[in-house]
């Protein structure tokens, strides 16, 4: 009992120790960046300059569109990111020369950004517009009609002005949802990282889109459903019946128009160009109104302005239960799978499912995590609208399985073949052999290899936001849109992820010498 | 000891075996009959087929040809019952195999219970008579891995006599031994021996062959060469084979 004690102390100790160690590597590293920052001399006044630049867009936009036709001409490079949010920080910390953005998200990265400013010169300009299913005329005509009845009656204006009016008319007139009988569900897929028109807010979705199609789904009576997910996501979701419609400031174009039929457009926007103020030719005074925040007050700022430390609370949760129950599908599946190899391995029989397994092994060890994830939750749950986390769960676990089964298929073999011999020797037939006799024995082999397998399926995990899951990474990458500040939630997660692995390593090298200790007694 | 406890019953009787690991064919027509009750040492030079033919008898081999049939029931026809036909043979091996993640009791009690033989009570009493048997009664709760080889060995030849089996069958049980310890396996064996247990046993000890055999069998290359008492086998050797094995091993 003292012995588990004084090992749990120091434990902690070398716990506490390591996150110092992070830390101190961490703030080494920021310094020495800012210090390295060189000023680069590249002004930007308008598309004009954009000319051997490298533009920062987020994937699938329509600044995306426009910033390809520079890097066919090889006349620009471009980063694609995932939300704005990232390229907008990218362009703050210089690894870009501009953004290519809607005008009104632009507007609220300014905002909250004072070292960034939208060029005065606007790009271009375009429609905003809703999508559904290639061919659903149907549905297509009813959106129309009740987008034409809310612009008559002056919803859609009320809406724009309650977001992006004037200072005075913001939020004032949020849109009411009515009080009709609805009957049915009208499942909308949008990309809550670009406000004014979409994003997240009190674990919310709100914005402009969101509001026009309550006021649409209130016309037509139906029930809200959205669906987050990534903006390139959301046509294949339309096509393949996952979601009914698209709302997400999405621009008309060519290409677009092929997968999908687009409505009436509802607003009209600009395209603009963001650069970092120091990089543009017009100076601009106000540095000493640019306050530098403490480090508390980047703590406050992160995690309790808001209440944003629910976003990694709630992302954790997601992440330990899509890790538990992986991990248990995994142990199934692998058992299941190693005992197949084994049984056809030892006795020939069970071919066919041996081959089967053969085949599974080959394929989910043969491609990646995140492809799988994706072709589990585009393809094979295409048409269903299941629960994420399920899908996360299924996906992992059926990743986690065939690794596992390996290991556990090596610990059997690791089992001296005396053993098998002696139990079968003694009338126990060859499932009661394994059960009790080899598999008892291969389990304490395998445990430091199952361990490794454990955590990094955990670490894995981290990808789930790729199907617009909000596990603890994407926990932190919520934060990081709304604060635009790097370092504290990613570290922050990193601990998280840390310390997790280090409780669980923890927890098995602790099984392991109990098992060790039962032999020499 | 031989002869008076012997009967005419006829426990394992093996017709024309024969065993083949690929194109390599170990046993060539092996044909033989065990009685009830019975001693039967194996001897013969390294890789002559003594280990096969001894795990052929329960089938931890499976024949190439030929018939085993213990106490009238044909083992290699496949629609019999191999594990009940196991429960009737114990089996000791060079190298224990004891289980290493089980307490000497829970090695002992694992087949009678695990097979409806015992109930919990009733194999854990008999682990602790065969234990005090062998003077091992405070090492019930110990591990494999604290005990030493002699005392392994004891273990696990009681361990398959907790099953209450017919026959014994041993593979150099004394082999893998410190020589100071090849006396008290030897002696147990040889108290089994006289307690009426029919025991085929594959050995290097020619003078325990001697001793404690009734019947002894000289494998060479597959075929058994000469098949005589003691006696015979060890005064009067007819193979020329057995006399040059009997010359460099006595
Ligand atoms: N599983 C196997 N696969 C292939 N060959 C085998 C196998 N088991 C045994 N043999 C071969 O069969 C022959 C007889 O082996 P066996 O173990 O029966 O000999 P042995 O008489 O017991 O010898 P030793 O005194 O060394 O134990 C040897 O040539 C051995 O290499
Ligand atoms: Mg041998």
């Amino acid at each position: 009992m003292v012995n588990t004690r004084r090992s749990t102390r120091a434990f902690a100790g070398f716990l506490a120790l390591i996150m110092l160690a992070v830390w101190l590597t961490m703030m080494c590293f920021t310094t020495a960046v800012s210090a390295a920052e060189g000023e680069k001399n590249s002004t930007i006044n308008g598309a004009d300059d954009l000319v051997g630049k490298t533009i920062g867009v987020q994937l699938g936009t329509t600044g995306d569109i426009f910033a390809t036709d520079y890097e066919k001409d090889g006349t620009a490079r471009i980063e694609r990111y995932n939300k704005a949010a990232d390229a907008v920080q990218a362009l703050k910390q210089k690894k870009i020369d501009c953004v290519i953005i809607d005008e009104q998200p632009a507007l609220s990265f300014t905002a909250v950004n004072d070292d960034i400013k939208i060029l005065e010169e606007e790009f271009a300009v375009e429609e905003y517009a809703l999508c559904v299913k290639k061919g659903n005329s149907e549905l297509l005509q009813k959106i129309n009609d009740a987008l034409k009845k809310i612009k008559a009656d002056g919803t859609v204006d009320k809406i724009n002005t309650n977001y992006i009016g004037t200072d005075e008319e913001k939020g004032t007139m949020p849109y009411q949802k009515k009080d009709v009988k609805r009957t049915g569900d009208l499942v909308v897929a949008t990309n809550a990282e670009f406000p004014p028109y979409e994003y997240i807010e009190n674990n919310q979705i709100v914005g402009i889109d969101m509001d026009i199609m309550q006021a649409i789904c209130d016309e037509l009576q139906m029930n809200l459903v959205i669906e987050n997910m990534a903006f390139d996501s959301i046509l294949p979701a339309i096509q393949s019946g996952k979601a009914s419609v698209g709302a997400a400031g999405m621009t008309v174009t060519e290409d677009r128009k092929k997968n999908a039929d687009f409505s009436d457009s509802y607003t009209t926007t600009k395209q603009v160009i963001i650069i970092n103020k120091g990089t543009s030719a017009i100076s601009d005074g106000n540095k000493e109104n640019r306050k530098t925040l403490s480090f508390t007050d980047k703590l406050r700022q992160n995690f309790i302005d808001d209440n944003r430390w629910q976003y990694i609370l709630s992302g954790l949760g997601n992440t330990i239960l899509i890790t538990i129950f992986a991990i248990v599908i995994g142990l199934v599946i692998g058992t299941l799978v190693a005992i197949v190899r084994t049984v056809h391995d030892q006795n020939h029989k069970l071919k066919i499912l041996n081959f089967l397994c053969k085949i599974y092994l080959a394929v989910i060890r043969g491609t990646p995590a995140m492809i799988q994830l994706l072709i589990i939750y585009y393809v094979i749950f295409a048409s269903v609208n299941v629960n994420k986390v399920l899908v996360a769960v299924v996906a992992f676990g059926l990743n986690s399985g065939a690794y596992v089964a390996e290991v556990i298929r090596s610990g059997i073999n690791a089992v001296d073949k005396g053993q098998f011999e002696a139990g079968r020797c003694l009338g126990l037939n060859y499932r009661q052999t394994m059960f009790s006799i080899v598999m008892p024995q291969a389990f304490k082999n395998m445990l430091p290899a199952l361990c490794n397998e454990f955590i990094s399926l955990l670490k894995e995990t981290a990808i789930s936001g790729y199907i617009g899951l909000q596990d603890l990474t994407k926990g932190g990458d919520i934060i990081r849109s709304q604060t635009f500040e790097a370092f504290i939630p990613l570290v922050a997660v990193a601990l998280i992820y840390l310390v997790m692995v280090l409780l669980l390593s923890y927890g098995v090298s602790r099984l392991e010498r109990r098992l060790k200790q039962n032999e020499s007694r | 000891m031989k002869a008076d406890k012997q009967t005419n019953e006829i426990l394992i009787e093996v017709h024309g075996l024969k065993k083949s690991f690929g194109e390599h064919e170990v046993l060539k027509d092996i044909s033989t009959t065990v009685k009830k009750g019975e001693v039967i040492a194996i001897i013969g030079p390294s890789g002559c087929g003594k280990s096969t033919f001894l795990r052929s008898l329960n089938l931890l081999e499976e024949p190439t040809g030929g018939t085993i049939k213990f106490e009238g029931t044909d083992i290699t026809d496949k629609s019999v019952d191999i594990n009940k036909m196991r429960e009737k043979m114990g089996m000791v091996f060079q190298q224990f195999n004891l289980f290493p993640n089980m307490s000497i009791r829970q090695n002992i009690m694992l087949a009678p219970v695990k097979l409806g033989k015992m109930t919990k009570e009733e194999a854990s009493q008999k682990a602790e008579e065969l234990l005090k048997r062998i003077g091992l009664s405070d090492k019930a709760d110990a591990y494999p891995n604290s005990l030493s080889g002699g005392q392994k060995q004891r273990v696990a030849i009681v361990r398959a006599l907790a099953m209450n089996p017919d026959v014994m069958l041993f593979d150099e049980p004394t082999s893998a031994l410190d020589p100071e310890m090849v006396g008290e396996v030897l002696s147990l064996m040889k108290e089994l021996a006289q307690s009426g247990m029919t025991m085929v046993i594959v050995t290097h000890e020619m003078g325990f062959a001697r001793e404690v055999a009734d019947r002894v069998m000289f494998f060479n290359d597959g075929v058994i060469a000469e098949e005589n008492t003691p006696n015979e086998i060890f005064s009067h050797p007819r193979n020329q084979r057995l006399k040059d094995f009997l010359s460099k091993v006595l």
